[in-house]
């Protein structure tokens, strides 16, 4: 389902895109203007190598249509750009069982991947006899699963990398262990690395733009930014984490926003934010859809869908919870976390529905909750679960109790998921996409109009905070990224109804 | 139940000797060394004819009461002395003065230690009263009589040393005036030698046995021709010389500790244990697999009899017309340490509109059970060739081994920790064993030259040291009893495996060096002159292998993999070719020449030495890290002019005066300046290239009273000021909030105190103190946020240097009485509060609470030539806390932590230690 592979236009010299206006017939297609970065790159077989052995550096523009093979760690070095046409397939040859044979691209400057959706462009690993790919029948297998064997390094970018840039593009298989120069990314050696690590520690923030892509397979974190500006639109997460690990872990420092993506049986949340003392991490998390996520971490106390902590705010809004471990969580303490940045959070019209509020029988660590007690979430006006608000303490935590009998009663309908069957047995834990599942929303469910928006009023109006001076400051969504072109960021901003599927279409793109 | 047997013990000792004789006449007298007039306590002194005996107290007295009138043989002996044969008329009580003659023939008037029976107190005190810099010597006498077993734990006796505890409980480095270990160097027969530790240059005391040791020098200031690489002081062991006639000592002990008669003993087999990592046995390309990692030695079992066995053994002679002399010793000590500790490091953390605050994430309690063997082989050979040249072979080999088990839990105190017996909890169990040796030979000569006016002295080292730390793995699982939101009741949650880490480490270090210095002696218008010139160079290398495997918790089928026991444990290799190109696997070398003039003189009273020391140092070091990472090589070179004036004034025979100036360095170790990167016990650490070396000039004052020869009056100060001194701190790396652990230049420093020591002796009662008030302060950033940011700039925090007790005390009561062949003594150690770890906050940083700590020893000789003695350490099971000066606000309640306006941080129970044995005596 994954797998379908466009040859068609790939050749072209042209990329096209794609933009489907409201809901009508109307389809227009508008050829986009062909980009070259510097010099084409017509090896195939990278890197190359100088006379003494040391790899060249790649820079200037991979070429539609080609497929090139990654032998060995490839550098962009600092003010160097490797541009990506629509309709590259980048092969990584790695097995992920050392570090010098788990490539990884190593971005000291810009990486932009310009894919479209008819000419997508591929980051995955080469197929070989002993290296294996994942396919459909890995469900719940986390053991055996290649999707965790972490053949490659995914993308590492140094202190001063400019930019980042994914669009329409799949990286798949990543996680292979930090080798020797894991230091220089904050990192241990023998660490699994994360798909994408950006962490700008000169004075002017990188850029990380992800949009439209696709992300399969992970060993540990997908995406892991600190210290930059971010948007991450529409993506689609799925087999991230083994034992432990997020889709997508913003650290302290990034400042941007995170909507309409999907995540799919992810090892803890889907998505986490976490600052640092004395450091803010400010994103705002807004219709995204999460499932059956949170079953893989081992550890008892940490969460399952969406988790801010240690000075981290934001806007937490119109985003889809289903059958995940336990619903939105404002942290006051984890293992690791300390308190988020509640003057400068806000967040309502969420949906969390949970299969079976119940522990479930030989795995009795596993349970669904809607909202973990002793912490400061709070069920808030517009919110649609099975959460009673309890006693605030006097550090702020509050302890309400969760209502079994609530479960399946939140379901917000998905075109085709059936959230009853799917927390049946050990079905919560599935973590392949079921082929042909939909996560748009039928007519009749509960989310549609129930978010916030521009324009919206009453329950659907954006909130405002006047005393929190970084809400108030970056607003949702935020304007910071450069927006627009071949290498700014395309966002969308909150929509009436929820999840990353709304009717309008305008959410995630993506099918299964 | 060990403390009344002993005391029971002791009460028959005293009760059988009485006996009673028609007679009434009381002989008393004093005994003294014939030339310097000391007292000799426990000189036996025999009235032949009438079996009878008696012996010299502590302060040279004796009494012998109840003799008949009449005319006697009386003799008069004493270890190393000729014994005295002599006549006597009694016939009413009479006092009677005695004098021994040394049966050392003084070769050398400038000789002073190495003759006589220079094992003894009194030669001790001597060689401090001469010596011409600031000393405190402690004798193998002392030594025996304490209740000390490592040299590490005989130093505390001295004024002005503290010790830090090595995670055994044990002494393990002497700080010396407030300067930590970095700040003090160790010497075995006036020779560095280099250390196993795999962190510092500093060699770890409690490797060697203190029966092999004849005295400890504890130097405090520095003259021109010692190493100029101290700043706090330095420690020289001497080691047991040949003496002139058959000597053999031996002795065996058992004992026990407190805590193993409370609990088992948890065991692990080491040899079970994997010596090499899979990349060392298998070659570079090797993949681990799941089954290279052995279970054995993470399986655990109890053992309910664990009796310490130490036992030492020296034994010389001189041969050849006492030309050749050898001595040989050997000791061994096996004892098994078991305690307990709370430990609840402590996070800051930012809240909105205020300042941040402390908050306990972790509250550990673990059982430590540590099983160590020491074993020290030393053997010296001197040969006199004549009375003007003689050299010296001198071979030690000191072999430390240590197996801990640490067996602890983790419960999180907050959510979901609601109350007392709730919780996420998290099972741990670590096994460590660690492997350490020192061998260093000696070949020493010294020749008298120019009709004994100019001397020669050489030496050549070579020494080295390793440590092996194979398979140091920390493994555990995760449950608890809580509710989870959906049921008001907490249940048991099932224990679920974790992911954890294997480790392997070793390092080697070798030293080659020589030493030569010219000393010419002469006079110029009668004033008596010295006139010195030396040098030395050193070769040090180190290299160290490190090698990490982090290991999976594979997902047990579908589900999370429950905890069963450690052979049921699946795990899988995350990085199966291991870590090797890190930056802890590296080589590192340091080059030291030195060379030095100087000249003592004394002008009627005044004694001066007056020199200067240059010495240049070169570290080089190369790593593994390939080479398009920074800091892959290094080469730090810098030379030092390290200038001293010591003056000695006599203001009597018996009192002295002094003042001193000495320039010294300190050097960053060849370890800290490589720009490592590993995760330590608690934090993660890494090294800094960029790390300056310390620099400091120290001023000394001190008035020295020797009223008699057994008892002295020591009042000195001391000023020091000292650039870039070298004291760990955290760091934050910019990834995240993640803080790294790391030496540092954290600015300048000063460190002044007043230091007092006293002796006295009353007939069979002793008393011993010293005090030393210090006085130290640095002043440096420390992060605080207000509102959840960081303070700009960073507010500035005046502390004291870490590891420097304003107060330390020591004070030992002795008993001795000859009659009965017992010594007594009681010590009392006092270490007043100190900061064992900087924090990077504001305010939060970790204090060791004010500890005192008794113990208590007594001897009892049987015969003329067996002793029993008894010794127990820490008598009132003193812990060990370190605490926090802030409150901790946390919702659930930590166990044990809060006091007052303090929170606890860390609480060490060692419980008492028992040691009973059996000494010979030739």
């Amino acid at each position: 389902m994954k797998k379908i592979f466009i040859k068609s236009g790939l050749i072209a010299l042209t990329a096209l895109s794609v933009i489907s206006c409201k809901k009508s017939s109307e389809h227009v297609e508008i050829s986009k203007p062909l980009v070259i970065v510097g010099q084409t790159i017509s090896d195939t077989t990278l890197p190359k190598f100088d006379a003494n052995g040391n790899a060249i550096p790649l820079k200037g523009t991979m070429l539609a249509g080609k497929t090139y093979h990654i032998m060995s760690d490839v550098t962009i070095n600092e003010g160097d750009t490797l541009y990506l046409q629509p309709g590259v397939k980048v092969l990584i040859h790695g097995d992920g069982k050392s570090p010098q044979t788990s490539p990884a691209f190593l971005v000291n400057g810009t990486l932009a991947s310009d894919g479209t959706k008819d000419a997508q462009n591929w980051f995955t690993v080469y197929e070989t006899a002993t290296v294996k790919k994942s396919d459909a029948t890995y469900k719940d297998n986390a053991a055996n699963d290649p999707a965790f064997k972490g053949y490659w390094g995914g993308f590492q970018c140094g202190a001063n990398a400019k930019l980042l840039l994914l669009r329409w593009t799949h990286v798949e298989y990543t996680g292979g262990a930090w080798g020797a120069n894991a230091a220089d990314y904050g990192a241990t050696p023998g660490d699994a690395r994360y798909t994408i690590f950006m962490n700008s520690k000169g004075g002017s923030l990188g850029s990380l733009i992800v949009e439209d892509s696709w992300f399969y397979g992970a060993k540990d974190d997908g995406i892991r930014p600190s210290n930059v500006y971010m948007s991450l639109m529409r993506n689609t997460f799925t087999k991230i984490g083994a034992t432990g690990g997020e889709a997508v872990n913003i650290k302290d420092g990034v400042i941007g926003d995170m909507a309409y993506n999907f995540t799919y049986g992810i090892a803890t949340n889907g998505l986490k934010t976490s600052g640092s003392t004395g450091k803010s991490c400010m994103v705002n998390i807004y219709n995204n859809t999460l499932v059956n996520c949170g079953f893989r971490q081992t550890k008892a106390t940490r969460n399952g869908s969406i988790n801010t902590e240690t000075n981290a705010g934001g806007y937490i809004f119109n985003n889809i919870i289903v059958n995940c471990k336990a619903g939105l969580r404002i942290s006051f303490h984890s293992e690791k976390g300390k308190p988020s940045d509640t003057l400068n959070t806000l967040y309502n019209n969420n949906l969390t529905a949970i299969g079976r509020g119940y522990p479930m029988g030989d795995g009795a660590e596993q349970f669904m909750v809607f909202i973990e007690a002793k912490q400061f979430t709070l069920k808030q006006s517009n919110d649609l679960n099975g959460y009673t608000n309890g006693p605030i303490a006097a550090d702020g935590t509050n302890a309400g109790t969760n209502n079994p009998n609530d479960s399946l009663k939140y379901d917000p309908q998905f075109v085709n998921y059936d959230m009853a069957a799917m927390s049946l047995g050990t079905n919560y834990r599935i973590y392949q996409i079921p082929a042909g599942a939909d996560f748009h929303l039928k007519s009749s469910s509960p989310a549609i109009g129930a978010g916030v928006y521009a324009g919206g009023t009453g329950k659907n109006a954006i909130p405002v905070k006047p005393s929190a001076p970084l809400l108030t400051q970056y607003g949702i969504p935020m304007k910071m990224i450069k927006a627009g072109g071949t290498f700014g960021a395309n966002i969308t901003g909150p929509n009436k109804d929820l999840g990353a599927f709304p009717t309008d279409n305008t959410g995630n793109q993506h099918t299964f | 139940m060990i403390r009344t047997i002993l005391i029971s013990i002791l009460l028959f000792c005293s009760i059988s000797t009485v006996f009673s004789q028609q007679a009434d006449i009381t002989l008393k007298g004093s005994v003294l060394d014939a030339q310097t007039k000391e007292q000799l306590p426990g000189a036996t002194i025999r009235i032949a004819e009438l079996k009878r005996a008696g012996g010299a107290r502590l302060d040279g007295t004796f009494s012998i009461d109840k003799l008949p009138a009449g005319t006697y043989h009386l003799q008069v002996s004493y270890v190393g002395y000729q014994t005295l044969d002599t006549t006597i008329h009694l016939t009413a009580n009479s006092f009677i003065g005695l004098v021994l003659n040394s049966n050392a023939r003084d070769l050398k008037t400038v000789n002073i230690n190495t003759k006589r029976n220079a094992e003894s107190s009194q030669a001790a005190k001597k060689a401090e009263m001469l010596a011409g810099n600031v000393m405190n010597i402690v004798s193998a006498k002392a030594i025996q009589l304490s209740p000390d077993i490592t040299i590490a734990n005989v130093l505390q006796r001295v004024s002005g040393v503290s010790l830090e505890r090595s995670s055994s409980g044990d002494g393990r480095y002497a700080i010396i005036r407030g300067m930590d270990q970095r700040y003090n160097y160790t010497l075995i027969n006036g020779v560095k030698i280099p250390s196993p530790d795999n962190k510092n240059r500093y060699v770890p005391l409690d490797i060697f046995p203190a029966e092999l040791v004849e005295r400890v020098e504890v130097n405090k200031t520095l003259t021109p021709d010692m190493e100029g690489d101290a700043i706090g002081g330095t420690v020289n062991m001497v080691m047991k010389n040949a003496p002139d006639r058959l000597y053999l000592n031996g002795s065996l002990s058992t004992g026990y500790s407190q805590t193993l008669l409370e609990r088992p003993f948890d065991y692990f087999p080491t040899g079970a244990i994997n010596k090499q990592s899979p990349y060392e046995m298998h070659g570079p390309n090797y993949q681990a697999q799941p089954d290279d990692f052995t279970r054995d030695n993470l399986n655990y079992t109890k053992k309910y009899f664990t009796p310490n066995a130490i036992g030492s053994l020296s034994v010389g002679n001189r041969f050849f017309n006492n030309k050749l002399g050898i001595m040989l010793g050997a000791s061994y000590q096996h004892t098994y340490k078991g305690y307990h500790s709370i430990f609840n490091p402590g996070e800051y953390t930012d809240r909105d509109n205020a300042d941040g605050y402390l908050f306990i994430k972790h509250a550990y309690q673990r059982d430590y059970s540590t099983a160590i063997t020491r074993t020290g082989l030393n053997a010296k050979v001197d040969y006199r060739f004549n009375e003007n040249n003689k050299i010296s072979l001198y071979s030690f080999t000191a072999i430390l081994e240590e197996a801990q088990a640490r067996i602890g839990r983790d419960t999180l105190p907050y959510t979901p920790r609601t109350g007392p017996g709730t919780g996420q909890v998290w099972y741990k169990f670590r096994s460590k064993y660690q492997h350490q040796s020192i061998n260093s030979t000696t070949l020493q000569g010294e020749h008298w030259l120019l009709s004994q006016h100019l001397q020669l002295s050489w030496s050549g080292v070579y020494a080295k040291a390793a440590n092996r730390i194979p398979d140091l793995t920390e493994y555990g699982y995760d449950g608890g009893f809580y509710a989870d939101g959906t049921q008001k009741d907490p249940y048991l949650h099932p224990n679920i495996v974790q992911r954890y880490n294997r480790t392997w480490w070793k390092n080697n270090d070798r030293d080659y060096a020589a030493y030569a210095n010219a000393a010419y002696y002469a006079t110029i218008a009668d004033l008596p002159f010295k006139f010195s010139l030396g040098g030395m160079y050193r070769a040090k290398h180190r290299d160290n292998f490190y090698q990490n495997y982090n290991m999976d918790n594979v997902a047990d089928g579908s589900g999370l993999q429950q905890w069963v026991d450690i052979y049921h444990f699946k795990w899988g290799v995350i990085n199966p070719a291991g870590s090797p190109a890190e930056a802890n696997n590296y080589r590192a070398d340091e080059n030291v020449a030195a060379g030095y003039g100087m000249v003592k003189f004394t002008i009627r009273k005044l004694e001066a030495i007056v020199g200067v020391r240059v010495e240049n140092t070169d570290q080089q070091f190369d790593t593994d890290v390939p080479p398009t990472q920074a800091g892959k090589t290094g080469s730090i070179n810098y030379t030092d002019v390290l200038p001293s004036v010591h003056l000695k004034y006599l203001l009597s025979s018996r009192t002295n005066l002094r003042l001193s100036y000495f320039s010294s360095i300190s050097r960053p170790g060849y370890f800290e300046i490589v720009p490592y990167n590993f995760t330590g016990d608690e934090w993660d650490e890494r090294g800094n290239p960029m790390l300056k070396h310390t620099t400091a000039n120290n001023f000394d004052f001190r008035y020295e009273f020797f009223p008699k020869p057994d008892e002295q009056l020591l009042i000195g100060a001391f000023y020091k000021n000292i650039q870039n001194p070298i004291e760990y701190g955290f760091s934050q790396t910019g990834v995240q909030s993640q803080l790294v652990y790391q030496p540092g230049n954290f600015g300048d420093a000063t460190n002044f105190g007043i230091e007092l020591v006293y002796e006295k002796y009353i007939r069979n009662f002793g008393i011993r103190g010293n005090y030393t008030y210090t006085n130290s302060s640095i002043e440096t950033s420390k992060l605080k946020t207000f509102n959840r940011i960081y303070i700009d700039p960073a507010p500035l925090e005046k502390r004291p240097l870490q590891g420097q007790s304003a107060h330390i005390a020591n004070v030992s009561l002795l008993y001795k009485n000859p009659a009965l062949g017992l010594d007594m003594q009681l010590a009392w150690q006092f270490t007043g509060k100190r900061i064992v770890l900087v924090s990077p906050y504001y305010g939060m940083d970790y204090w060791q609470k004010d500890m005192n700590l008794f113990d208590i020893s007594a001897e009892k000789k049987l015969n003329k030539h067996f002793v029993v003695f008894a010794k127990i350490q820490n008598l009132l099971n003193t812990p060990y806390q370190v605490y926090i000066k802030a409150i901790a606000d946390n919702q659930a309640l930590i166990p044990f932590a809060q006091k007052g306006n303090e929170t606890l941080a860390q609480k060490d129970v060692y419980g008492q230690n028992y040691q009973l044995g059996v000494r010979f005596v030739l």
